[in-house]
């Protein structure tokens, strides 16, 4: 250790150094670490220096400022991402789809509707086209007869 | 982050039991008042929760919370201002201080040290409290802390100079009672 009185400039910038971030190495500026650790290991007043503000910095450590919040998390956590997009995005693909109350009514009055079509189509298939088939075979009939045919009867309407 | 906006819990979890509390200790810092405090960290979590899926990668979630956190406060504190401060806050501050400085037997415990030092803190202006709080309770760089709160490195050393001298001359008045009792 050198017993060489420390410049005036040296003590006034290791003074503000200390006054802005205290004693301890690792709130210093990085840049400003090797400069200050070798004046204060060269010289004793700036050993001095550091001492005096070391003390508020212990006085500072007593209060850490971290109150106990873990009440908090669960609130905390239930908004995340995750949590949201269960409450919100599967309601909203649903309500896109159907923004009424509920489904479950139009549905079983299209199943209803569905179900009553298939068994109409599959039971009576030739329903309608009998009856047309009768039509046309009764009209001709009167037309071959020809004593009871209207002589209203337009032509080209039978193909 | 990328498993935040995944919806990962696990880092969920992780990331708010790191940070809540020194998030909730500065935001007390700022406004003096812890309700006021838990909500605004409260609603730093959620805002990261709705940035994740846009995070940038070279952003610092600690930094990117604090500054959302001191934005807040910011703002809390401007609310405050413009309805006065609630009486019930000041009563507060002067009932400690006055029980702090009253009963010299306690001071020798810890619980009054730390309240001695918060209300020495507490009766610093906004900025130079914040500043106290990011560099010598968080830990934090220089520049880290001056990025937080919006001003130069210069403006930062500023307040921090101006607010140890007024708490070196408020808390080592008492310096023999208070370092005694913490030797």
């Amino acid at each position: 250790m050198s017993h060489s009185n420390l410049s005036s400039q040296d003590r006034d910038k290791l003074t503000f150094l200390f006054d802005c971030y205290g004693a301890y190495i690792h709130h210093w500026p990085e840049e400003k670490r090797d400069w200050a650790l070798s004046l204060i290991e060269q010289h004793p007043e700036a050993k001095t220096i550091r001492d005096q503000a070391l003390e508020l910095d212990q006085l500072l450590d007593q209060s850490s400022a971290e109150p106990d919040s873990a009440h908090l998390v669960s609130s905390i956590l239930a908004q995340t991402p995750a949590k949201t997009s269960q409450n919100s995005v599967k309601p909203s693909l649903l309500s896109q789809l159907w923004p009424y109350e509920s489904i479950w009514r139009p549905l079983s009055a299209l199943t209803t509707a569905g179900t009553f079509g298939i068994l109409l189509g599959t039971s009576s298939p030739n329903l309608l086209y009998q009856q047309e088939i009768t039509e046309i075979e009764s009209a001709y009939m009167e037309f071959s007869l020809g004593d009871s045919f209207p002589n209203s009867f337009p032509e080209g309407e039978i193909d | 982050m990328a498993r935040v906006a995944q919806g990962d819990e696990n880092a969920c979890r992780l990331l708010v039991q790191r940070h809540l509390n020194p998030l909730v200790g500065l935001a007390i810092r700022m406004t003096g008042n812890k309700s006021e405090a838990e909500d605004i960290a409260q609603e730093a979590f959620v805002r990261l929760w709705k940035q994740s899926h846009d995070w940038q990668a070279k952003a610092k979630i600690s930094t990117w919370l604090y500054r959302v956190a001191h934005n807040l406060a910011i703002d809390a504190i401007r609310r405050k201002d413009r309805q006065k401060l609630s009486v019930s806050d000041q009563v507060e501050i002067s009932e400690n201080t006055t029980s702090a400085q009253n009963n010299q037997d306690h001071m020798l415990h810890q619980q009054d040290i730390t309240r001695q030092v918060e209300t020495a803190i507490s009766r610093l202006p906004e900025r130079q409290r914040t500043a106290i709080t990011l560099i010598h309770h968080r830990d934090m760089s220089n520049k880290e802390a001056a990025n937080i709160m919006d001003i130069s490195v210069d403006a930062l050393e500023s307040l921090l100079a101006r607010g140890r001298k007024s708490l070196k001359k408020t808390l080592l008045e008492s310096r023999a009672d208070l370092l005694g009792a913490t030797s």
